[in-house]
């Protein structure tokens, strides 16, 4: 067997200068070899999360420590904002004989106070079934019960057995606050106002109080709100003071969760205990608060697919 | 030169073993996968509203607060927290009547689960903080406990037009209203109006009133006397019920699990 010359085969016209005795080749495939290294350095660094826990088999590879990304979504799953800070989620549909109901709750924003946030006064929704009918609301209506629970009413006769698809907030109800107090001379209980109370809350809105009863243990306010195209409601507090402006005591309505209106009466509670009365009062201080119904355009969609219907 | 050469059999090199590694390398990922005992995608987690270990039901958080088992009965203590909206507009010191922050969604139906494997049921009403459940034997282990079934005040609103005559009736969602008397004076007539809820399944809290509210409310036991001031009273009343219904819900949301407890 004769020997094969491989330098022969491999040698290049530049050998013949004698210049360099190092083979021509060498750097090509140094440089491959040095690439393939570097090549598999650089895949390894780049599969590295995948491929290290693949060869372990400890306990310590696990979903909860190993490359968790904490979220901190602003609501709850399924909730739909509304309202600046305030979302809301279908509950329930509740289909009556003229009347399909939408429950919602709501809750405030991630790390918002919940009690110093307002909850949603209502609005105008329709509401979208598979079977191509669009139900518009009649009425929203809160609960002192529930904290965030509203309920929205969609009048339909005899709805039958359609799916709903979803409910689209079109119109919400925000409100502006005015505040204020006025007084009047006060001369012993029963009293009534001797004429009508009229108080510019407002360059456009006036709060109007026919009537003021103020009684031993309770009272009554009788309001208007004129100038406020959606009407709002209101609050008055009544407080005695002497004769040295210091309070004797004040009358109180129960609060709820009052629905828009233009008028309404406003039951009272003397708020001190028995026997404390109204003795020594010579000043009625009447504090107000009248929210007025500022509507706000909206194109808010809930989807309503999987929610338990009650029919 | 040879620097050159170098370079182009470096570039070379690199593009091989990138190319190689798509080539045999390219299964791998999912061959891995299938031999891991536990998932190699990290998932994302969800933030605490309060505490870690709490969990979530709508608008209320619990708290779990602690778990004590003792002669085979479990007592599982929870806090809840709400974060629904609880400010009324504007004025409201001096209420009482509606507790800040409360919660929302009112637990219910629970289920323990032993580690071998026995459900244990349990309700709880709504003031309940703690819930006790009935271990099938003296040292049975607990794995989880879930919440199954809960509350919700749901508020309602209804109105009805009644003549205002004795014996007239309607229907509203809380009940059935009959006007039970007429008083007609000089000077202002007087309605007492019953509610019969006996029929309703989950009787609500009601609280009826006139949606006119020149008809002036005064308390009654069991329904509503309204009384209208002057001669001229009209011949019908729109009665309306304002109130809430306990509605049920169901799901199952884990409260406890051991495994992350110990």
């Amino acid at each position: 067997m004769s020997e094969f010359d491989y330098e022969e085969l491999l040698r290049s016209p530049m050998d013949e200068t004698g210049r360099d005795s190092t083979p021509s080749w060498w750097p090509a495939v140094a440089g491959i070899v040095a690439g393939i290294v570097a090549g598999v350095v650089l895949m390894t660094a780049i599969g590295g999360d995948e491929s290290t826990p693949a060869t372990s088999t400890g306990p310590t590879a696990t979903s909860s420590t190993v490359g968790v990304v904490a979220v901190a979504p602003d609501y709850p799953e399924g909730y739909v904002e509304l309202a600046p800070g305030v979302a809301a989620r279908p509950e329930e549909i509740i289909v009556d004989d003229n009347l399909v109901t939408v429950v919602f709750t709501s809750v405030v924003a991630r790390g918002a106070d919940a009690a110093a946030t307002s909850w949603p006064r209502g609005g105008s929704w329709l509401l979208d079934t598979s079977s191509g009918v669009t139900l518009q609301s009649s009425r929203v209506v809160f609960g002192a019960h529930g904290p965030g629970v509203f309920t929205v009413q969609f009048p339909a006769a005899n709805i039958g057995p359609t799916e709903f698809d979803e409910a689209r907030l079109l119109e919400r109800w925000d409100t502006e606050q005015f505040t204020g107090a006025t007084s009047m001379p006060f001369v012993g209980e029963p009293f009534e106002s001797p004429e009508l109370i009229s108080i510019a809350v407002s360059q456009d809105i006036t709060l109007l109080l026919p009537a003021l009863r103020l009684g031993r243990f309770s009272g009554a306010a009788e309001w208007q709100i004129s100038g406020a195209a959606f009407g709002g409601t209101v609050n008055v507090i009544p407080v005695l003071l002497d004769g040295d402006d210091e309070e004797v005591g004040s009358y109180a309505a129960f609060r709820q969760v009052r629905e828009p209106s233009h008028e309404g009466v406003l039951d009272l509670n003397w708020q001190r205990d028995f026997p404390d009365d109204q003795e020594g009062a010579v000043t009625v201080r009447l504090e107000y608060a009248v929210d007025v119904i500022e509507l706000v355009t909206t194109d808010v969609e809930v989807p309503l697919a999987g929610i338990p219907v009650d029919r | 030169m040879n620097a050159g050469r170098f370079g182009g059999g470096f570039l070379t090199g690199v593009v091989l073993a990138v190319a190689l590694s798509g080539v045999f390398g390219g299964d791998g990922p999912d061959a891995t996968t299938s031999t891991m005992p536990s998932t190699t995608v990290p998932e994302p987690s969800v933030e605490p509203w309060f505490l870690p270990g709490e969990a979530l039901i709508g608008a209320t958080v619990i708290l779990p607060v602690g778990l004590e088992v003792e002669d085979g009965v479990a007592f599982f203590d929870y806090e809840l927290a709400g974060l629904a909206p609880t400010l009324f507009g504007g004025d409201d010191d001096a209420d009482t009547s509606v507790p800040v922050g409360d919660p929302l969604e009112l637990p219910e139906m629970w289920e323990l689960t032993t580690v071998a494997g026995d459900i244990v049921p349990a309700t709880t009403g709504p003031q309940a903080s703690s819930v006790r459940f009935e271990l099938p034997s003296g040292d049975a282990d607990v794995a989880t406990i879930s919440l199954v079934g809960w509350r919700i005040p749901v508020p309602f609103g209804d109105s009805v037009n009644l003549p205002v005559e004795s014996g007239a009736s309607g229907r509203l969602r809380g009940g059935t209203v009959t006007v039970s008397s007429v008083l007609e004076q000089s000077i202002s007539t007087v309605v007492s109006i019953d509610l019969d809820h006996s029929d309703v399944l989950w009787p609500p809290e009601v609280a009826l009133r006139s949606r006119d509210p020149r008809w002036r409310p005064a308390g009654r036991s069991g329904g509503l006397q309204l009384t209208w001031e002057g001669a001229d009273a009209p011949d019908s009343i729109v009665i309306e019920d304002v109130g809430y219904e306990l509605r049920p819900v169901s799901g199952s949301v884990v409260v406890y699990e051991a495994a992350v407890s110990r």
